[in-house]
């Protein structure tokens, strides 16, 4: 017993064991070399006017002058609010949609439902890029939704789709729920069956119906879920390039231009990498504010419970 | 002693995490995933059936092997300037395919080198380039590249559609709006036009204004886009868009072509690297009755924007000579006339286009010749990036609200009162 607790002892960092230390060093190296000093990297160089090749660091320095040009910058503010615009109706979507998805799903039979759920999770295996292409073909004024607006008698001027800049960032939303929307059922479907069965049975004997068990049972019980997918979808929908690229290209009019896609433009059409890294430092800032630091206050509330 | 082992043991692991890399460090030449060995060069270019045709093209080249690395279009730039990175020798491209308006950008950083020695020494006559594109690869009077693959707008119609309306082909712009305008309110369709916010666009409004003998800039060097040419194009790109097949604010080259190609809209302006798909019995309903002209401008003259590819030798070349050799080669008449006939390619060798073998394959290259003959350039600045953006953004308000062109132009005027173009 003494022999044990002495052993626990000396191998405690407190009386300077190196051990721990040792095994953690790779995974800390690895983190600093991989993220931490790219990372740095690239918001030393947004204080430059970096340009491949060597440069001369005195006379590159400009300070602050990328993050200031990028208030004034219209496109860029614009970039801001399509690619807040984008995220908020993006993960709304995919709040709402995955949760009646799964929902539905899960109230199926099993051997239904397990039929069913490989069917809908088949978007999420395609590129971005490529549901980006699928996408175009669909809202071509001679594909397949406007042939079926057409055969409803809805005509092209109620939603022009990616033609005009009122429904342009809309038809870019509803392209990333299709594919993000069967990972949401994926998730949310591990949620449901952590859920005790016999809340539901307590809650139907005290006379509560469907949608009360719903909203009091089932949500609730969802929360965490929630909070993994917010950071998920959310880190996600802020970096939004792939789907807008092919889809609209920015446009029209600038109506779906998002930070990430100005970003690309700024290093590698107009050669501006020291910008382009400014901007990508202002989505990563973003990025945190708005879903990291909430997750992480969360993480801490449910450690200190 | 029990701590020792565990010293020892937690070394181990660190020895053995960090071996792969320290022994990969320790590498002289870390292994590039695209690298050329002494012997053989490698060539960077955009993919797609071009490049497919040009790999089996580059297996006849006698006096090395050839690798083509075909990469996306929208990457190639950003994969080329990372290999001009790497040092002398180590291994990355040796020849890389240039889009016009990136060379005075590749031969300011030095990334690309000039070939007049070379021309001396291995006797190459460069007058058989037509003059307009060779002035474009001349740089402080040395040249850095041979020009090949030009391309620009035209006007293609179904000749069936306008005969069956006794319809004239449009001689000026305001003509041409006038067909689509005609076809528009006839028969719901309009005129094919690449109106996306994108190049395509800005192409399309700059090849109007040359056609109307204006420039973005007056003759002291400043942004001129209210001149009276610049709003015409303008006004003329805004009508184009009013009466235009629906979807086509949407619409980049690719799918103007394809509208044309399949009968949903009777005349479209497609770029001439596309034409070629309109004699493919597979994929064209227009084989037997589409025909080609010039767009013109307000008094019928024309003048295309000449964008072209230009072959040029990388600074980090492994060997300088074999990869002159091998562009000489790749750009000779005979090369290029196997090219152009089962490439579609259009060269930059003028006795080509007088070729009757050439002209029979290629209907529309008459049509593209004299746009290119009488064509401007796109100024070789790199603040010209900032007024082709504005212009893409612009044009595409223009073509998708009720702003008027005027107006849009004085914002944009307004908005570039401060950039430096002369840099």
């Amino acid at each position: 017993m003494r022999s044990s607790r002495r052993s626990t002892y000396a191998l405690s960092m407190e009386k300077g064991d190196l051990l721990p230390t040792l095994l953690m060093a790779p995974a800390v190296a690895l983190v600093f070399f991989v993220m931490v000093v790219p990372l740095s990297y690239g918001v030393f160089l947004s204080l430059f006017n970096f340009e491949f090749g060597a440069f001369d660091l005195r006379k590159a320095f400009v300070g602050l002058r990328h993050y200031i040009t990028f208030l004034g910058d219209e496109t860029a503010l614009r970039a801001v609010a399509n690619t807040l615009m984008f995220s908020a109706g993006a993960i709304a979507g995919d709040f709402v949609l995955g949760t009646l998805a799964a929902t539905f799903i899960h109230s199926f039979s099993r051997s239904i439902a397990r039929f069913i759920r490989p069917i809908v999770t088949v978007p999420l295996l395609v590129s971005p890029i490529v549901v980006g292409l699928i996408w175009r073909y669909i809202y071509d004024p001679q594909g397949i939704l406007y042939w079926l607006m057409d055969q409803v008698g809805i005509p092209f001027e109620a939603f022009p789709g990616v033609t005009s800049a009122s429904t342009a960032l809309l038809s870019t939303i509803i392209a990333h729920w299709w594919q993000v929307v069967p990972f949401m059922i994926i998730v949310l479907t591990a949620g449901l069956v952590s859920i005790p069965v016999e809340l539901y049975e307590a809650a139907h004997i005290d006379g509560a119906g469907p949608v009360t068990a719903f909203f009091r049972i089932t949500l609730p019980m969802l929360k965490d879920v929630y909070m993994v997918i917010l950071l998920i979808s959310g880190v996600d929908t802020i970096k939004v390039f792939d789907i807008i690229f092919a889809l609209t290209g920015g446009g029209p009019n600038n109506s779906t231009v998002s930070l990430s896609m100005y970003a690309y433009s700024q290093g590698f059409a107009n050669s501006n990498l020291s910008y382009a890294m400014a901007i990508s430092v202002v989505v990563m800032t973003l990025t945190f504010v708005i879903f990291g630091i909430p997750f992480i206050r969360q993480n801490r509330n449910r450690n200190d419970r | 002693m029990k701590r020792l082992h565990q010293v020892i043991l937690a070394a181990a692991i660190c020895v053995l995490a960090f071996a792969p890399a320290a022994f990969a460090a320790g590498q002289k030449e870390p292994a590039a995933p695209a690298q050329a060995v002494k012997g053989s060069l490698l060539v960077s270019r955009w993919a797609g059936p071009h490049a497919d045709f040009q790999k089996q093209v580059v297996q006849s080249y006698p006096s090395a092997t050839v690798r083509i690395d075909d990469i996306d279009y929208g990457s190639l730039k950003q994969k080329q300037l990372t290999s001009f990175q790497a040092s002398m020798g180590s291994g990355n491209y040796d020849v890389v395919w240039v889009n016009s308006q990136w060379m005075k950008e590749y031969v300011d950083a030095g990334y690309i080198l000039p070939i007049d020695d070379l021309v001396k020494k291995y006797k190459l006559d460069t007058g058989i380039y037509a003059k307009g594109m060779m002035d474009g690869v001349v740089f402080g009077g040395k040249t850095y590249g041979l020009p090949t693959y030009t391309q620009c707008l035209i006007l293609a119609y179904d000749s069936a559609a306008f005969a069956k309306d006794n319809i004239k082909v449009p001689k000026t712009a305001d003509e041409l709006v006038a067909v689509a305008k005609f076809f528009k309110e006839k028969y719901g369709t309009g005129i094919a036009i690449p109106a996306k916010q994108g190049g395509a666009a800005a192409t399309l409004y700059s090849q109007l204004l040359f056609s109307s003998g204006g420039y973005y800039f007056d003759k002291s060097g400043k942004l001129d886009l209210l001149s009276e040419p610049s709003l015409y194009a303008a006004k003329i790109y805004d009508q184009l868009a009013q009466y235009s097949v629906r979807g086509a604010t949407a619409w980049h080259h690719d799918e103007t072509a394809e509208a044309v190609r399949t009968k949903v809209a009777p005349l479209g302006l497609i770029m001439s690297g596309l034409a070629g798909l309109n004699a493919d019995t597979e994929k064209s309903l227009v084989v037997d009755t589409v025909k080609y002209a010039t767009i013109n401008g307000k008094t019928g003259d024309t003048a295309a924007n000449n964008a072209f590819w230009v072959w040029a030798i990388a600074k980090n070349s492994n060997d300088v000579d074999e990869s002159f050799k091998f562009i000489s080669w790749f750009t000779s008449p005979a090369i290029e006339k196997k090219q152009t006939l089962e490439n579609k390619q259009i060269s930059a060798i003028t006795a080509l286009s007088e070729d009757p073998e050439v002209q029979k394959v290629m209907p529309y290259l008459s049509v593209v010749m004299k746009q290119i003959s009488n064509g401007k350039m796109d100024p070789a600045l790199k603040s010209f990036q900032t007024l082709k953006d504005a212009l893409i953004v612009g044009l595409s308000k223009i073509a998708t609200t009720d702003t008027p062109s005027d107006e849009v132009m004085k914002g944009i005027q307004e908005q570039l009162k401060a950039v430096d173009f002369s840099k």
